[in-house]
């Protein structure tokens, strides 16, 4: 207002919407302004008045009508389809969300490692070539999958930690999103090879490698909840090498005979890996939210909650 | 802070999982702003109370795609939000009424005329609920809701100075309604 009144700024003034300056100036002014003053006590009053009407028109409880469509919902749909629907909408919302926080180089680094793996296969020409992607494929998922959860390689923990999604099942999704991943380009790689040299089944190569791919991702995870990425890298490499060892030079082996049929069998896709796996799988989802709280003790939930 | 924001993202988790109870608890945690928000964008208290059950069911099935990347408070008007909106645009509402504003004139503060700090709290509120839906929504979203004058501009989808003039001409109104003496409260 021209002639100097506040009138128009009062009721920001009383929410304390308005900034310091124009407080300022509405305060000083309506300590030498008898009608401001009167219109601000007016406006406090009014803000008392309809707060109250707020509190008095709000219904104290959720109405009934809301439970009564919840009811009505459920009715609306057989139980069971009704669940299974919700179950595949949350879970597809589930692997969409977690795309993004998985880090970034994995996808590049599997891809890059199973073309690099497809291309030696070709040109080793027939037979044994064929197994270097049998070689390869277990080890990057077993990469892939050291990765993707833990505090000292996750900078949207924070994130995970603040979502009403369980840490375990965040886990699983990604576990599912990266080796599924992998599987797909280690398929994909199996069948093009198939395809590009036609005299052989890819279901022996597919054995050859997929039971150790699921092995070795689930010891990859279990080291990786328990003790971090670094050891689930260096535990899966290790026990690859011996593998290795094992599979080149079987004459050579440092075990005696018997010993190392038993452990060359037990590497093909059977239930005693399959088995093996599924245990170590087990055990990194159990510990999962307690590693989770191993790392609250040293970064407190409110400092990442705060970053939101 | 952090320990009502933990409980709010514990509450929602639990709704998320079927727990009708947590949802009880998030509404009265969050009752005054989440009805005041919808009072000032509503025609009437009917209005506000069915969007607030649009609402409420909204959450209910929604509860799951929090994130947590805002406080829950936020997010509940995010809701409300598109609910209200949905709702007043399918009755078609007038979106302007400027009729009260002319109608009352306006008056310099004069030592001589009651003011309504010195009317009782029940009249007064019984005063606001008889003001156009235009007076009592400005009224609402800025002094409950504490919404600056740009915010309920927006919110309202009216320019600012609207807001200001919707603003005195609630005043004035009140004034009016109390300084005739009129018997308010029943």
């Amino acid at each position: 207002m021209s002639d100097g009144h506040v009138s128009d700024e009062l009721p920001a003034y009383v929410n304390g919407t308005l900034s310091p300056r124009e407080s300022d100036r509405v305060r000083t002014h309506v300590e030498s302004c008898r009608g401001c003053r009167r219109e601000l006590a007016e406006w406090e009053a009014v803000a008392g008045a309809a707060r109250a009407l707020v509190a008095h028109s709000a219904p104290p409880r959720i109405p009934d009508g809301v439970w009564a469509a919840l009811d009505g919902e459920r009715r609306a749909a057989p139980r069971g389809t009704r669940d299974v629907r919700a179950a595949l909408s949350l879970s597809w919302q589930l692997l969409r969300g977690q795309v993004p926080l998985v880090r970034r180089s994995i996808w590049a680094a599997s891809a890059l490692t199973i073309t690099l793996g497809y291309v030696v296969a070709l040109l080793a020409g027939r037979g044994s070539g064929a197994q270097v992607l049998a070689l390869l494929a277990p080890i990057v998922a077993a990469f892939g999958v050291a990765f993707i959860y833990g505090p000292e390689t996750d900078p949207s923990l924070e994130l995970a930690l603040a979502t009403p999604t369980s840490p375990r099942l965040v886990l699983l999704t990604r576990l599912t999103l990266v080796f599924g991943y992998d599987l797909l380009l280690a398929l994909g790689a199996t069948v093009a090879l198939y395809a590009t040299r036609g005299d052989m089944s890819p279901w022996p190569l597919i054995s050859l490698w997929l039971g150790p791919m699921l092995f070795l991702s689930a010891l990859s995870l279990a080291l990786s909840v328990l003790l971090g990425p670094t050891a689930a890298v260096t535990g899966a490499m290790l026990l690859w090498a011996v593998r290795l060892g094992l599979l080149t030079q079987p004459g050579r082996s440092f075990l005696p005979d018997p010993a190392a049929d038993i452990l060359a069998s037990f590497w093909w896709t059977g239930p005693a890996l399959l088995a093996l796996g599924g245990l170590l799988l087990a055990l990194a989802l159990f510990y999962a939210p307690r590693q989770e709280r191993l790392s609250r003790a040293f970064r407190p939930l409110g400092a990442g909650v705060d970053a939101l | 802070m952090n320990g009502a924001r933990s409980e709010d993202l514990e509450l929602m988790r639990r709704i998320a999982s079927g727990e009708h109870r947590a949802l009880e608890e998030l509404y009265a945690r969050h009752q005054l702003a989440l009805f005041g928000y919808l009072l000032g964008l509503s025609p009437d208290r009917e209005t506000a109370e069915e969007i607030l059950q649009d609402t409420l069911l909204a959450v209910w099935r929604s509860a799951g795609s929090y994130e947590g990347r805002s406080p829950v408070r936020t997010w509940l008007i995010g809701v409300a939000r598109r609910q209200a909106h949905d709702a007043l645009r399918r009755r078609a509402l007038p979106v302007e009424d400027g009729v009260d504003l002319e109608s009352v004139p306006s008056r310099e503060p004069g030592p001589e005329e009651l003011t309504l700090a010195r009317v009782t709290a029940r009249e007064l509120e019984a005063g606001i609920r008889r003001l156009s839906p235009e007076h009592r929504q400005a009224i609402v979203l800025v002094l409950v809701e504490g919404l600056s004058y740009e915010q309920a501009a927006r919110e309202l989808g009216i320019p600012v100075g609207t807001v200001r003039s919707r603003l005195n001409a609630a005043r004035r109104r009140l004034s009016a309604i109390h300084g005739d003496g009129e018997e308010v409260a029943r």
